[in-house]
């Protein structure tokens, strides 16, 4: 008894995934079966570089602001979120410069989009409150 | 406050800066939320280590500096004694108070890559477990890997991968009846979005071993039918 090795091709494309998989997860079934394998390789993979860069993002700072409260230096810190999700489906990719352009739009809050508040305790992530605000009226205000 | 982002479009490098015209001491740092992929700073370039993490504010803010620095002991932080004091001095903190425009902002410390944010795919399996892969403060990780195909074609063009010369993974398996196959984004194996993300096909190579029977008579047989042909006699 002895053995010899073959090699078997197997063609695998998402196009034909069974309705309710997802693309970034398949399974492939083999219903007849490859018995006595012993090893695997890649041969070829093809995707378009179509991947957006914008889907599920956000921005994020933090401010702390030092205050005097009874004669005692206290500090305020807040933390300041802008969710992304809200872009136009032409946006879900975008370079640079219109990166910047959105980014900037954002934080003058020109699209009237919420940038969220959320003051921070000395518990670090204890959140005290969430509020969402107009940074953009409130600085207007201030300048009035 | 005011908030404004530049893009260098000579270094590719983005600039962020606050302003506050304020006697008030207001400082201002961003922040990268390590608990999830959403953050957008590390793609337009900036360090994650040089940026405060969620885990972070409350050591960092509270405990070292506000404590510090309201207190008599703020001499620690003037001397750089304090480790967490160090450490937060490595992170990216501006006082937005600050006249001069580069000592208030916060610039990216490397050229954006959020034009081609993929810079690799990983196509793991559960057939194969016999890679590894350096994980954060370089400790190796088991990992399912089979291929790691490199995105070096522009946007909105195709990447083709195609092996010459096959690495093989051992399988942990003999008899395959179904597998699964995964698609990660990079170094970080993260999840790519499903709903966006493009067809792809891929040809996979199984090595096979089939056992052979051999009969002594048999072989017998045709070795003498080889010898008579080998050998005429008449």
């Amino acid at each position: 008894m002895s053995e010899t090795s073959i090699l078997k091709y197997v063609h695998v494309d998402s196009v034909n995934m069974r309705a309710g998989e997802s693309k970034s997860r398949i399974t492939v079934r083999v219903p007849q079966g490859l018995e006595g394998c012993s090893r695997i390789a890649l041969k070829s993979f093809s995707i378009p570089n179509t991947f957006p860069n914008m889907i599920n993002k956000k921005v994020e700072w933090i401010e702390m602001i030092q205050t005097v409260d009874n004669g005692t230096n206290t500090w305020k810190t807040a933390l300041f979120t802008i969710m992304l999700n809200d872009l136009d489906p032409n946006q879900q990719y975008l370079d640079n410069i219109n990166l910047q352009s959105v980014l900037q739009t954002k934080f003058n809050n020109e699209g009237q989009a919420f940038i969220r508040k959320t003051n921070i305790s000395a518990d670090g992530l204890a959140l005290l409150i969430t509020e969402n605000i107009l940074i953009a009226s409130e600085q207007r205000q201030k300048c009035q | 406050m005011p908030i404004t982002i530049t893009y260098d479009t000579e270094n590719f490098i983005f600039k962020i800066s606050g302003k506050q015209n304020s006697a008030t001491k207001h400082k201002f740092m961003i922040l990268y939320d390590d608990e999830s992929d959403e953050s957008l700073w590390p793609t337009m370039g900036y360090h994650n280590n040089k940026l405060i993490k969620k885990g972070e504010i409350s050591e960092f803010l509270f405990e070292a500096y506000q404590s510090l620095v309201n207190s008599p002991t703020a001499l620690d932080y003037n001397n750089g004694t304090n480790q967490l004091l160090k450490n937060i001095h490595a992170k990216d903190m501006r006082d937005v108070t600050e006249n001069t425009e580069k000592i208030r902002s916060i610039y990216a410390g490397h050229a954006s890559k959020h034009e081609n944010h993929l810079g690799k795919l990983n196509l793991c399996s559960d057939l194969a477990s016999d890679s590894f892969i350096m994980g954060d403060h370089g400790i190796l990780r088991k990992t399912d890997i089979l291929e790691s195909v490199v995105n070096n074609v522009p946007t909105f063009s195709y990447i083709h991968h195609s092996a010459d010369t096959l690495y093989f993974h051992n399988l942990n398996r003999s008899d395959i009846h179904r597998f699964d196959l995964r698609l990660y984004e990079g170094d970080d194996i993260k999840a790519l979005v499903d709903e966006v993300l493009p067809n792809w096909n891929a040809v996979l190579v199984f090595e096979q071993n089939l056992e052979i029977e051999y009969h002594k008579e048999e072989t017998s047989r045709m070795n003498e039918y080889a010898y008579t042909v080998g050998h005429p006699t008449r």
